[in-house]
């Protein structure tokens, strides 16, 4: 994709990236803290081998490209996780995590000390199977996928049951291993139906209001899409992970366009990793960088109050950030 | 409860695969030994999915770019652990095992996996399409340094392996032919790579440059022209001795162990009859794996009990075979990465085989250290009355409320699927059995475990057998 673009009388422009995979490992997640801070869990490595990466959950600080706080380790006691999926933070100002293998939510302070879990394995009401996307509402209350049970269901931040909705399949309002899970801003209910290939859009008691995409790699199509976000004007921002994209629709579901990477220069942190390394430098120079630039597994996305798309890769550890500008279509002078 | 027909299909599951549940072996053997072999052998014309690579790389990320070494070797370990198409993955390790590329030297896990893939896609298609691809794969290119091997300047590496492990073997060339070959494929190299860091690890690139390709003339194996590399692996195949060194490698790997690689020349085939006729095959066929396998599948030499249980088990087939046996890890779940570094615990670390010549076979499988590893590693599986495979062979052993030693014993070996030990063992483990008092299933929760307890360790006794070893 080129560095601008304008489509749909929208304007897109690649800003920069930040992180590496020194900062992230296998995230699955993207959170906004506050201005200028982010959160992302670390899915790491599969048990056994000391060096592959731990599971964690990570707070960056954007502007300096650096890490704020690391915590969280590989296991399945209290303050473990194993395969940690989403993350969000709590009305308490708390960070909450679902952990798809062990069935619970863990709960973190935000500088890092592990405070509680909830959450019981199983299939009843109020039980988790496989629990992965998790977003709190603007009441205080969480709603969570569950790639096994195929539902979701809503609690209080205390892990309370409060409703439930869905089953497995591919028909309205059932679901195929669903992945993430995003709130908009009128507390609609946005699902990553990852298995079945499409995005469903539920009301906060979770009727099915509307859904878009379907199989393939064509305009539009997604294949197994994990994170989502949506802008004040309503445009959704999928992670399209199996294309290696991230696909943007208006608010009726219609396409409008895809970002595919553009990720031509380095990130901050990047940059002093490399250039504290003359062998790395000289390698680069005569290597084709240009492989750098794309998406490597879009894991997920979210959208600040700057209309600033952040898109966060499984692979690279890196987080892109594209503008959306608002009055690039403005009538310009004859300067 | 036992049949030949059974004994029959478990042979070929072995072989052709990584074992069978009975469960599994039952229906196979309903739907016939020859159709089986077809399935196996073109698993996507009747149906059978390939591996969801999505749903491996949710669970395991790790396993598309993979970071640290043994992460590499679990890409693989996990297709063996759940494909539904066995053959392809045995057929992906044999050639790996032949065409040995190491990630010792490569330390690029990621472009491993993509050779590896590359046998899987193609393993079953054609040889010379196969040597093609070889020769222009990114690992092995760096692993046997043609990358170094320039106009003026030709390295031997690539040229010789080509010759003496890859086609033709030892004593079917001149050092004057290494020296051609290697001329030949100059100019075949690799694009500059980009490092590991900061973004993880890029796939190689292949690049052919023509300034730097000796185009001169050549004369290799009796013939003369101006040859490029392709010329070069066309010439190999118009040799007998390559068609008789992949069938002895095939005989080697699916009927019955050879000596080492490296004595082939000394020592005469097992059944000389046999690796002719698969060569025969092979260059009938011209150079088809599939015509080649199914030939190989449906003969009487494959067939004959004298081969049964006539191969050590490598280390990849103990613990793949023995964790599908018990049907674990079926879903995902994390632990894969042990059984990965299990394998390489047994002697075989996927993915890095410990040099050019690939891993030594057979007996030497096994010595002391790993017989202890392989021994342990199959009674933990099978002593585990938890897992799936374990409880379904329970459960029909206990469809008779009381059985005799001899019951016990003749049902653990049939129901592993249908394994032959030695009388001498088989009257141990009945004497086992015998001193631990009658064997009732009864229908209290205790009576249940009780049971449970004293056909798994049966089970446990079976996998500490020499026999077992044996695939």
């Amino acid at each position: 994709m080129a560095l601008i673009q304008t489509i749909g009388e929208r304007t897109y422009t690649y800003s920069h990236c930040v992180g590496s995979l020194f900062a992230f490992t296998a995230p699955t997640d993207l959170v906004l803290g506050a201005k200028g801070v982010v959160y992302a869990p670390s899915r790491g490595a599969d048990p056994g081998y000391p060096l592959g990466g731990r599971q964690r959950w990570t707070k960056w600080d954007l502007e300096e490209d650096v890490k704020i706080v690391d915590a969280g380790d590989q296991g399945s006691n209290d303050g473990e996780l194993l395969w940690p999926t989403a993350l969000d933070l709590g009305p308490d100002g708390n960070v909450y995590i679902t952990d798809e293998y062990l069935n619970r939510v863990s709960i973190f302070s935000d500088d890092g000390a592990y405070l509680r879990k909830w959450g019981t394995p199983g299939s009843g009401e109020g039980q988790l199977d496989g629990p992965t996307g998790m977003r709190f509402d603007g009441e205080g209350n969480v709603y969570i996928a569950e790639s096994r049970n195929n539902r979701v269901q809503k609690f209080t931040a205390d892990g309370k049951f409060l409703s439930t909705w869905g089953k497995a399949g591919s028909g309205p309002g059932e679901f195929n291993m669903p992945y993430g899970l995003h709130i908009d801003r009128h507390g609609d209910v946005f699902v990553a139906d990852w298995g079945n290939d499409r995005v469903q859009k539920f009301s906060p008691d979770g009727d099915l209001l509307a859904q878009f995409g379907s199989s393939g790699s064509g305009t539009g199509e997604l294949q197994r899409p994990t994170g989502l976000a949506t802008d004040k004007d309503g445009d959704v921002y999928v992670a399209d992970w199996g294309n290696n994209r991230v696909q943007v629709y208006d608010a009726e579901g219609e396409i409008i366009t895809s970002f595919y990477g553009d990720a031509r220069e380095l990130s901050k942190s990047a940059t002093t990793f490399v250039s504290a390394n003359s062998d790395f430098v000289k390698a680069r120079k005569r290597a084709d960088t240009s492989l750098e630039w794309a998406f490597r597994r879009p894991a997920a996305v979210a959208v600040n109050e700057d209309n600033q798309i952040l898109i966060i890769e499984s692979i690279s550890g890196r987080i892109q950030i594209y503008q959306k500008e608002e009055d690039y279509l403005d009538p310009q002078f004859n300067l | 409860m036992g049949s030949k027909n059974i004994a029959l299909m478990a042979h070929l599951m072995r072989r052709a695969g990584f074992g069978a549940s009975y469960e599994e072996l039952e229906a196979r053997v309903a739907k016939g030994y020859e159709d089986t072999v077809e399935e196996l052998l073109d698993p996507e014309r009747h149906g059978v999915p390939p591996l969801d690579t999505f749903l491996m790389y949710r669970y395991h990320p790790m396993n598309e770019i993979p970071g640290a070494p043994p992460y590499g070797s679990m890409n693989f370990m996990y297709y063996m652990l759940t494909t539904q198409r066995p053959l392809e993955e045995k057929l992906t390790l044999f050639w790996h095992m032949v065409f040995a590329t190491g990630n010792s030297k490569i330390d690029n896990p990621t472009e491993m996996n993509r050779q590896i893939n590359m046998f899987r896609e193609h393993g079953l298609g054609n040889y010379r399409d196969l040597l093609m691809r070889l020769a222009k794969d990114p690992a092995m290119i760096f692993w046997l340094d043609n990358n170094m091997s320039h106009k003026h300047a030709p390295n031997e590496n690539w040229g010789r392996e080509l010759l003496e492990l890859f086609s033709l073997g030892q004593g079917n060339y001149t050092e004057d032919d290494v020296k051609m070959a290697s001329r030949a494929f100059t100019g075949w190299t690799i694009k500059p790579k980009l490092p590991r860091a900061p973004y993880g690890r890029f796939l190689w690139q292949f690049e052919y440059r023509p300034e730097d390709h000796d185009d001169g003339e050549k004369e290799f194996l009796g013939q003369r022209g101006n040859f490029n590399g392709e010329d070069i692996i066309h010439i190999i195949l118009q040799q007998p001795a390559t068609a008789r060194f992949i069938a002895r490698h095939l005989y080697s790997f699916f009927v019955a162990d050879e000596v080492q690689v490296p004595s082939w020349n000394d020592v005469a085939p097992r059944d000389p009859e046999a690796v002719q006729a698969i060569a025969d095959t092979f260059t009938k066929s011209d150079f088809d794996m599939k015509s080649t396998l199914r030939f190989l599948f449906n003969s009487e030499f494959f067939k004959d009990e004298k081969v049964w249980f006539a191969k050590v088990k490598n280390p990849a087939e103990v613990v793949a075979g023995t964790t599908r046996l018990v049907g674990d890890f079926q879903e995902p779940k994390p632990g894969v990465m042990l059984l990965t570094l299990e394998a390489g615990y047994q002697g075989q670390e996927l993915i890095n085989p410990p040099s050019v010549e690939g891993w030594h076979t057979g007996s030497e499988w096994v010595d002391t250290g790993a017989l202890v590893r392989r021994v342990n590693f199959v009674a933990e599986m099978l002593g585990d009355a938890s897992k799936p495979g374990v409880q379904s062979i329970i459960n029909k052993l206990g469809s008779k409320d009381a059985l005799s030693p001899e019951e016990v014993v003749d049902g653990c070996l049939e129901l592993l699927g249908a394994i032959r030990v030695e009388d001498g063992t088989r009257q141990q483990l009945i004497d086992h059995v015998k001193a631990g008092g009658e064997v009732k299933r009864g229908s209290s929760e205790e009576q249940v475990r009780a049971f449970s307890q004293r056909v798994t360790e049966v089970l446990q006794l079976i996998a500490a057998t020499r026999e077992y070893q044996f695939a």
